[in-house]
């Protein structure tokens, strides 16, 4: 493969992740311009440690969450989010925007991983 | 703090003051003044767990740029969560003690053991909490999470009784009122003739489940070890605070014979003829008065009923600490600290913030609750010392959450979750309906969840 097609690639790639943003991460602001928001995922994730463990890593039964890839997380926030379903996971999931749950799998995903 | 203190301690004396927030306090080496800024003094006060948490993320998240010190009038926090459980014996005081000084050291604060009596100022300006022996600690803000103290119905507190001996041990502060608690419970006579009263306060009151929860763990005690009997359960309050379905459902079927729910029913004053005695049998000498404020209940009590047991939690307001002169315009007249809710700092005080049971909000007083709160004043109260980024709505729009496990059986559990976000246009946390709801089932899985979402709490905080 030659180095443009690479960087081609590259780039795909990279708008692929910027596309991937949740769509509600579009925001209005109050001089009416469209902007990206940014929810801190280190303040938003933290408050996931009281089930799940002091920087997500569990001692015991319930999962730790620490380290695991951010498409995955995504993928099982949004999930909890849309079942329908009443146990404490799936009730915790609709206390978010979908913007808030990307950034809480990204910054999770940043942080050493203690595996299952 | 006054404004030079202030700009001493971000080094910014010759730096532009368009530093970027969040180096600021690290030294500027391209500037004369090279040397390292002060790190700025936060004194929590509270090692429970709301204080402990709040004392853990300042450190972590300022970093060099902080000094945190927590402040305890004990030497280890007693956890309330989880403390119904020592009552039927499936957990010990010493399980839910938590040394401070370990917490200190594995989160990097410093920890003081001291009762905080009283607050003042330097003629410089500089700001101290005083401990009861004398000495000062010096602050640029103060976190306040000092947790509840009650207002007591007459005959319920006597000189001489003290938290093993006094017949009325209400056991809402985990700690040897806890064990007394357990001891009297156990000294119940068998053959279904025991005879227990047991009362909840007006809200709001710490853990709006837990007497709910003390309400079935009882029970399920005299159900099982006891032969059955009796237990009037009186609510100040119209209806069950929380999870009325299951401890609906728990008080009227699993229960039924042996509990007795009166709502609308206010205690105005308990007697007993003497302390609690372990070494002699459990007398059947308790009374207590009572108004019905709502529809008379079938069985009301009389003031001429006795009772081998009677255990009052009482009607509660912010920690003692808070009513003393220093504190007490923390309150702005009511009995809970006032606090702008997205922040947590004072509303009549910008150095001072309270978090935790001690507050006033539609939040829960709860020990999840108050970590999560933690995690939000220490976000803001590290932004207020320009150590991060201004916040930046509705980007980061604070969000807390809640959960309560509450035993039903000794094997069974039911649960209650809730979400709070911040609403900038009324100013206030909202519960968000759709994040919040009790279990669907009362069962032996929540059981376990209970135990093993306390084994992580109890770690992330202590
Ligand atoms: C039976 C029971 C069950 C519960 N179950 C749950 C549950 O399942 N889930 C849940 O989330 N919550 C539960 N709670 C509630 C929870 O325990 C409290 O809401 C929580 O402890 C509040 O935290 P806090 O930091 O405000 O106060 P606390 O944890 O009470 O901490 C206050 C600290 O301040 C210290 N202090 C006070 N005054 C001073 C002073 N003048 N100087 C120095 N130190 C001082 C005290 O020594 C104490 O260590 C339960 C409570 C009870 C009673």
């Amino acid at each position: 493969m030659n180095k443009s097609v690479l960087l081609l690639l590259l780039a795909i790639a990279a708008t692929e992740v910027a596309a991937a943003l949740p769509a509600d991460c579009s925001v209005t602001d109050a001089n009416g311009v469209r902007r990206v928001m940014q929810p801190n995922g280190e303040l938003l994730a933290a408050q996931c440690y009281q089930c799940h463990g002091d920087q997500g890593r569990s001692l015991g039964e319930i999962d730790s969450i620490g380290g695991k890839s951010a498409g995955d997380l995504y993928g099982d926030l949004r999930e909890f989010k849309s079942n329908g379903k009443a146990d404490i996971m799936s009730l915790q999931a609709r206390a978010y925007r979908d913007c808030e749950l990307y950034a809480i799998a990204q910054y999770l995903s940043t942080l050493p991983n203690q595996g299952d | 703090m006054d404004r030079r203190t202030f700009v001493k301690k971000l080094g910014l004396g010759t730096v532009a003051s368009a530093a970027v927030a969040g180096t600021l306090a690290k030294a500027d080496s391209g500037s004369a003044a090279a040397t390292a800024p002060e790190p700025f003094e936060i004194v929590v006060v509270g090692g429970g767990f709301g204080g402990a948490s709040v004392a853990k993320y300042i450190a972590l998240w300022g970093g060099a740029a902080v000094k945190v010190t927590l402040v305890d009038s004990n030497a280890a926090h007693v956890s309330c969560i989880l403390s119904n459980l020592v009552l039927n014996n499936q957990k010990t005081l010493a399980n839910l003690t938590f040394p401070l000084v370990k917490a200190a050291e594995k989160y990097q604060f410093a920890f003081k053991q001291g009762a905080v009596a009283g607050m003042g100022a330097e003629l410089n300006g500089s700001r101290f909490i005083a401990l009861a022996d004398g000495s000062k600690i010096y602050f640029d803000k103060l976190v306040l999470s000092p947790g509840i103290d009650f207002d007591f119905p007459r005959g319920m507190v006597q000189n001489g009784w003290t938290d093993t001996n006094t017949p009325f041990p209400h056991a809402w502060k985990a700690g040897l009122q806890t064990n007394n608690l357990r001891d009297q419970l156990k000294m119940l006579p068998g053959g279904g003739k025991a005879r227990v009263v047991m009362t909840i306060p007006p809200k709001p009151y710490r853990c709006p489940p837990g007497p709910y929860e003390r309400a079935c763990l009882i029970a399920d005690y005299l159900k099982n070890k006891k032969g059955g009997g009796k237990l009037f359960v009186l609510d100040a309050n119209p209806a069950i605070q929380a999870e009325p379905v299951n401890f609906g459902k728990a008080f009227s079927g699993l229960y039924k014979g042996i509990i007795e729910y009166q709502p609308n029913a206010a205690v105005n004053a308990v007697s007993a003829a003497a302390a609690f005695n372990p070494r002699l049998a459990l007398p059947q000498d308790k009374t207590i008065n009572v108004s019905y404020t709502g529809a008379l209940p079938a069985n009301p009590i009389g003031s001429g009923q006795k009772f081998h047991l009677i255990n009052v939690i009482p009607k509660q307001k912010a920690a003692d600490l808070l009513f003393g002169t220093d504190f007490r315009h923390l309150l702005g007249g009511k009995a809970w600290a006032g606090v702008h809710i997205d922040t947590y700092q004072s509303l009549y005080d910008n150095d001072v913030y309270v978090i935790g049971d001690a507050h006033d909000s539609v939040q829960p007083k709860a020990g999840h609750i108050a970590n999560s709160e933690a995690k939000v004043c220490a976000d803001a109260l590290l932004r207020h010392l320009q150590l991060r980024p201004a916040r930046v709505m509705p980007d980061e729009a604070p969000v807390t959450n809640s959960a309560c496990f509450s035993p039903i059986t000794a094997s069974t559990a039911s649960f209650l979750t809730a979400g709070y976000r911040y609403n900038p246009a009324l100013d206030t946390m909202e519960k968000i309906a759709a994040a919040s709801g009790e279990a669907e089932q009362i069962n032996s899985d929540n059981y376990k969840m209970m135990l093993a979402w306390a084994n992580n709490l109890f770690a992330e905080v202590f």
